[in-house]
């Protein structure tokens, strides 16, 4: 098992590889994907001209990454507090880099992130939405959430309930981005394995529909947690990896709503035991939301197993072609969790 | 066989009308904003869709099926790609569009207007962009599904034209294997449901039957669209095994939402209203019950259970007094309408003998 560095760099590659991977995949099914590049996607690939990606170069990250990417500079810089205004701050910053926010934005955030800047939106908007906005933008970008609070999962279910509810206030999406959080957590935290880090989403699930139903909307739709449980049996049922993947984008789902993408990640993370690339290539190859369900199941994976579970060229590629500095960003997380340690260490 | 068709129509009618004033809401919200269980035409209220709008209106759920029945009608019940899309055009001057047009729908009438007026040049740029229908949320949606009982009561009880016309009928809309496989599954369970003698088994059979060739036959289009999303097949599947585990005492409804759900997704709706049916044995009016307080699209799936089970079960499991108040509040005539399928059913007999 890797040390605290390694598992927090393999959390973020594993988020920002999904995303890359994902980006080429995006919006089309299986058959489209192995199809268009004759293969399985399993490495950064250009993506095809006709889906949202396009324009971006083999490594490049969309919006799940990026805005998580955004968030946790944001909340390092604040020493590790996780409040409304830093991540109101993050978000905003990362709305002004039209290479992620103009071209991938989804609709619950770009509405959210409106309403920040002060802009009256429409009350002719007599139909409550709400319902269509329990989507996973919130979950897509809680992962450094998770690994701050690395080891701490109350903290970590704690903490993205007031990220989620920045830009999804309502339950389902607050339970969704819970799950994420947790499991990167408890996967980052050392001594977890694949049942702990299933059962931390789990628990992550539950406890933020708890708070969800208390401090945000109600909505009608799937449950996170059961879907989870779904997801989770076909993980750990019979069949191959590939058997295992097609079943989950056949019965879970692996599209927007939240009640999709994030079962899914955990499912894909459940057929693959547990290994990082395995993981990242079945979210990737499963068809629709693809870059959003790998990016979560990346960063759980990479929690879990660390840097060394990712090849040697995926992080200097995907620092090179996103300008990001994830190497340095990693260290001040890890620098953030153990003064956390530390500090709990004295209350003691 | 009047009161079957009759009961298909009626049924519609009355799952859309009752569900206008639960659709988009939670179980949760439903239960408090009406005191209890929505078991009765109510005024929606203001945030809803058909927010404004009076207890017993009809939204697109059964306007859309309404005019296209006219048409198939006229027709003698042959249902065309172009036939569709002519009773797509006509609805869309009807004051049920605005308020109620769906994501794919909306899209579906705009490019039918635009096609007129639009060049070939600019009718290719707009296929480019296809890709994601303009919406990104539910690819293939349950408006597909909405419109399909018309084409189960046509077949005159023939299976493979019911699923046969269910796909050219869907394709002047939500031109997607899914959709279709939706669409198929309902046409074929209202079809078996106008048999004499069926049961709540044959017509869950007959769904799956037509979802599975449905999805078939759509993806053999040579203008079909390939999306992703879930297997519409597979989540009746779990549907219906969700329900038979519950048996028939327990309440169905809350776990079916957290399961399957009950959003515009048609691997939602059609899959969660065989639920219910399967839960409720096919009772007509405790179906619909359901489907109006399960949540999110419960017009959607209430109009779909009480085609299905209206066919079952016939008018006469309907309240009385429902289908002069639909009509009346409407200004449709089911009777009229039923009376004239019952005639091309039987002019189609007679020429058999």
């Amino acid at each position: 098992m890797e040390g605290l560095s390694g598992r927090i760099l393999g959390g973020l590659v594993g988020a920002a590889s999904g995303d890359a991977m994902g980006a080429a995949t995006e919006a089309r099914t299986t058959e489209q994907i192995l199809s268009y590049f004759g293969h399985k996607v399993v490495d950064f690939e250009t993506p095809p001209d006709d889906t949202f990606g396009a324009g971006n170069v083999p490594g490049q990250v969309t919006d799940d990454f990026s805005s998580a990417y955004f968030i946790a500079q944001s909340v390092t810089e604040a020493g590790g507090r996780v409040d409304e205004t830093a991540i109101r701050k993050a978000l905003i910053e990362w709305s002004k880099h039209a290479v992620f926010f103009d071209r991938f934005a989804g609709p619950t955030t770009r509405l959210a992130i409106r309403v920040f800047q002060g802009e009256k939106i429409e009350s002719s908007a007599r139909v409550d939405m709400t319902a269509r906005q329990a989507t996973n933008g919130a979950a897509m970008r809680i992962s450094p959430i998770g690994l701050i609070n690395a080891g701490d999962v109350d903290g970590a279910v704690r903490d993205a309930v007031t990220a989620a509810m920045v830009t999804h206030d309502n339950y389902l999406a607050v339970s969704g981005a819970c799950a994420v959080s947790a499991a990167v957590s408890a996967a980052a935290g050392g001594s977890a394995d694949l049942y702990s880090v299933l059962q931390a989403g789990l628990y992550g699930a539950k406890e933020g529909e708890k708070a969800g139903r208390k401090c945000a909307k109600d909505v009608a739709g799937p449950s996170v947690i059961k879907r989870i449980e779904m997801a989770v049996d076909i993980g750990l049922g019979p069949g191959t990896p590939d058997e295992k993947m097609r079943e989950i984008s056949d019965r879970i789902g692996t599209g927007l709503h939240v009640s999709e993408a994030v079962p899914a990640a955990f499912g894909f993370f459940a057929a693959s035991g547990g290994d990082s690339m395995e993981t990242i290539i079945s979210a990737v190859n499963a068809g629709y939301d693809t870059d959003t369900a790998a990016t979560m199941a990346g960063a759980i994976a990479g929690a879990l197993n660390g840097i060394s579970s990712f090849p040697e060229h995926f992080l200097p590629t995907l620092e090179e072609a996103n300008h990001f500095a994830i190497r340095a960003l990693s260290e001040r997380i890890v620098s953030v969790v153990e003064s956390k340690q530390e500090r709990k260490a004295e209350n003691e | 066989m009047s009161d079957k068709i009759l009961g298909t129509l009626l049924g519609a009618a009355v799952g859309d009308a009752m569900g206008a004033a639960s659709e988009r809401k939670s179980s949760r919200q439903i239960l408090e904003l009406f005191g209890g269980r929505l078991t009765e035409f109510r005024d929606p209220p203001e945030d809803a869709p058909a927010g404004g709008r009076k207890a017993g209106q009809i939204t697109d759920a059964f306007s859309i099926p309404y005019i296209l029945t006219e048409h198939l009608i006229r027709a003698d019940g042959k249902a065309t790609k172009e036939l569709g899309e002519k009773a797509l055009l006509e609805w869309g001057e009807t004051e049920y569009y605005e308020p109620f047009a769906g994501m794919t729908t909306r899209n579906a009438v705009k490019r039918l207007r635009d096609d007129n007026k639009m060049n070939d040049w600019a009718y290719a740029g707009r296929l480019g962009t296809k890709l994601y229908k303009s919406h990104y949320y539910a690819l293939s949606s349950n408006g597909a599904a909405v419109k399909a009982y018309p084409m189960g009561l046509l077949s005159n009880g023939s299976m493979e034209k019911a699923i046969d016309d269910t796909v050219e009928i869907t394709m002047s809309s939500h031109d997607d294997p899914y959709s279709i496989s939706g669409a198929c599954a309902v046409a074929a369970a209202v079809c078996e449901a106008l048999h004499e003698h069926t049961s709540v088994y044959e017509i869950v059979q007959a769904a799956l039957y037509g979802s599975t060739e449905g999805e078939k036959r759509g993806r053999a289009h040579r203008d079909i669209w390939i999306y992703p999303g879930p297997s519409v097949t597979k989540r009746i599947m779990m549907a219906v095994e969700y329900a038979l585990h519950c048996g028939s005492e327990e309440d169905v409804v809350e776990g079916l939402m957290e399961r399957i759900g009950n959003g515009p997704a048609i691997a939602e709706t059609v899959p969660s209203s065989l639920g219910i049916l399967t839960a409720e044995r096919g009772d007509t009016m405790s179906s619909i019950y359901d489907a109006v307080n399960i949540g999110d699209e419960t017009s959607a799936a209430a109009s779909i259970v009480g085609a299905i089970a209206g066919a079952y079960n016939g008018a006469e499991s309907i309240p009385a007094g429902y289908l002069e108040f639909v009509e009346e509040r409407n200004h449709i005539d089911l009777k009229a309408q039923g009376e004239r399928i019952r005639k091309i059913r039987s002019g189609r007999l007679m020429q058999k003998q």
